[in-house]
């Protein structure tokens, strides 16, 4: 009970960090978004060239400090890393091209069906369909093994490289691209938007939400507790939309989406089985300010993916799909099959015959 | 709600959850999956729950099945 009132307040948290950074100017529907903001920070270091999607996000930094700060003094932090590391790289990546195919992470789903969008439900399908293909492979024996206790520096290596580049963005912004149109023109204030994210990986490392693993937890555990902050999330912002007159039910001319249901579902397909592989999605944010460099490859993987997806025109954008994208998706869920079955522990796979 | 104490076994990875909770399965032992507790461990991993009486018995599986599990044993309030 006391865990439920935990997510209960910290899905009342997130949603009112939404809220206070979409009011502050943060894009329709996108106030905090993993994937977009990592895919703009890959534009603002010119990464990519996508003109409409270049800014050096400081919620992403937020988020990897606030989880951080929080686990630092809750002798939470640990440096480890060792457990596939290079696996992890090509699974953020590819759980980037998911997502930048269906135009989100779980978290801006969640948000994109608080206002309304119905092509977000269409792709919940997948993502509950993702995380329930990477579960049955839990259960099967899937594992990329443990990590190790490594050098305590290890561990603030890559929050350290995001650190380094927006201490660079605040003394010499003209080092970086800020798109003048599209969603990376929408931001709010630098401070709030580096507080907003500090407040979200805070939370995010106190109550160890998932989104991937909510669901997760329901198809391994039939455990609702983590699913509680999600859907508060979603009520809390809900509210907001429909107080505000942001509620608008279609398919049609959403903010950043398209209406391409199966590329969708597939996209967000990708996203959730990827995290079930990885143990978390979004929570690889968290996770590399815990120090764990397995989930900073990971990140890395998904900044290295996101300018891919823009270089090699696999993003969508407000038009639908492209054909390289489409591609991408089908190559992604032979791979994300590959690495599943290839990672099954022998033992275990032939107890479960 | 009153709580209650309970055994709570944790693990490394949801790999080492899931092969305890099928060897308890196996050996007929009562108890049930469950995410970790938070005061236990900053990740969203996965643990199992048995009645405290039941100490004896899983750590004896656990002493059976040494070379393949990390875990660690605790009890706490739920």
């Amino acid at each position: 009970m006391a865990n439920k009132k935990m997510y209960l307040s910290v899905g009342v948290g997130f949603g009112l960090v939404a809220i206070l950074l979409a009011y502050f100017g943060n894009p329709a529907n996108m106030a905090i978004c993993v994937a977009c903001f990592i895919r703009d920070i890959a534009g603002a270091t010119k990464l990519h060239s996508a003109l409409p999607v270049q800014y050096l996000r400081p919620e992403i930094i937020g988020i990897i400090f606030g989880a951080m700060l929080m686990a630092i003094p809750r002798k939470e932090f640990k440096a480890r890393s060792g457990s596939s590391t290079g696996t992890r790289f090509l699974l953020g990546f590819m759980m980037m091209i998911g997502a930048l195919v269906f135009l989100g992470c779980p978290l801006r789903m969640v948000l994109r069906m608080s206002g309304g969008d119905l092509n977000a439900y269409v792709g919940l399908i997948g993502f509950v369909g993702g995380v329930f293909t990477g579960s049955l492979f839990l259960k099967q024996g899937y594992t990329l093994g443990k990590p190790q206790d490594t050098k305590a520096t290890s561990g603030f290596m890559v929050p350290g490289f995001f650190l380094a580049l927006f201490v660079l963005f605040l003394i010499v912004p003209s080092l970086f691209v800020m798109s003048k149109k599209g969603p990376g023109s929408f931001h709010a204030p630098v401070m709030i938007s580096l507080i907003g994210g500090l407040i979200f990986g805070g939370l995010a490392q106190l109550s160890a939400i998932c989104f991937s693993g909510s669901i997760r937890d329901i198809f391994l555990m039939k455990n609702f507790n983590r699913i509680t902050g999600v859907l508060t999330l979603f009520v809390v912002v809900l509210i907001y939309n429909l107080a505000t007159g942001n509620f608008n039910l279609s398919f049609a001319n959403q903010p950043i989406a398209h209406t391409e249901h199966l590329w969708n579902i597939l996209g967000l397909y990708v996203v959730g089985f990827a995290g079930v592989l990885l143990s978390g999605s979004l929570r690889q944010l968290i996770l590399t300010g815990q120090g764990s460099s397995d989930a900073g490859v990971t990140v890395i993987g998904m900044l290295v993916g996101a300018a891919f997806a823009h270089n090699f025109g696999l993003a969508s954008s407000a038009e639908g799909t492209t054909d390289f994208g489409r591609i991408a998706i089908l190559l992604s869920i032979a791979l994300l099959f590959i690495i599943a079955i290839t990672n099954l522990n022998k033992k275990t796979a032939a107890s479960a015959k | 709600m009153l709580s209650k104490e309970w055994l709570i076994v944790t693990f490394e990875t949801e790999y080492d959850a899931l092969q305890f909770s099928n060897l308890c399965k196996q050996g007929k032992i009562e108890g049930r999956l469950l995410p970790i507790p938070r005061k236990l461990s900053a990740g969203c991993g996965i643990s199992w729950r048995s009645e405290t009486s039941l100490e004896p018995i899983i750590q004896e599986l656990i002493r059976q099945h040494t070379d393949d599990l990390s875990c660690e044993v605790v009890k706490m309030e739920l």
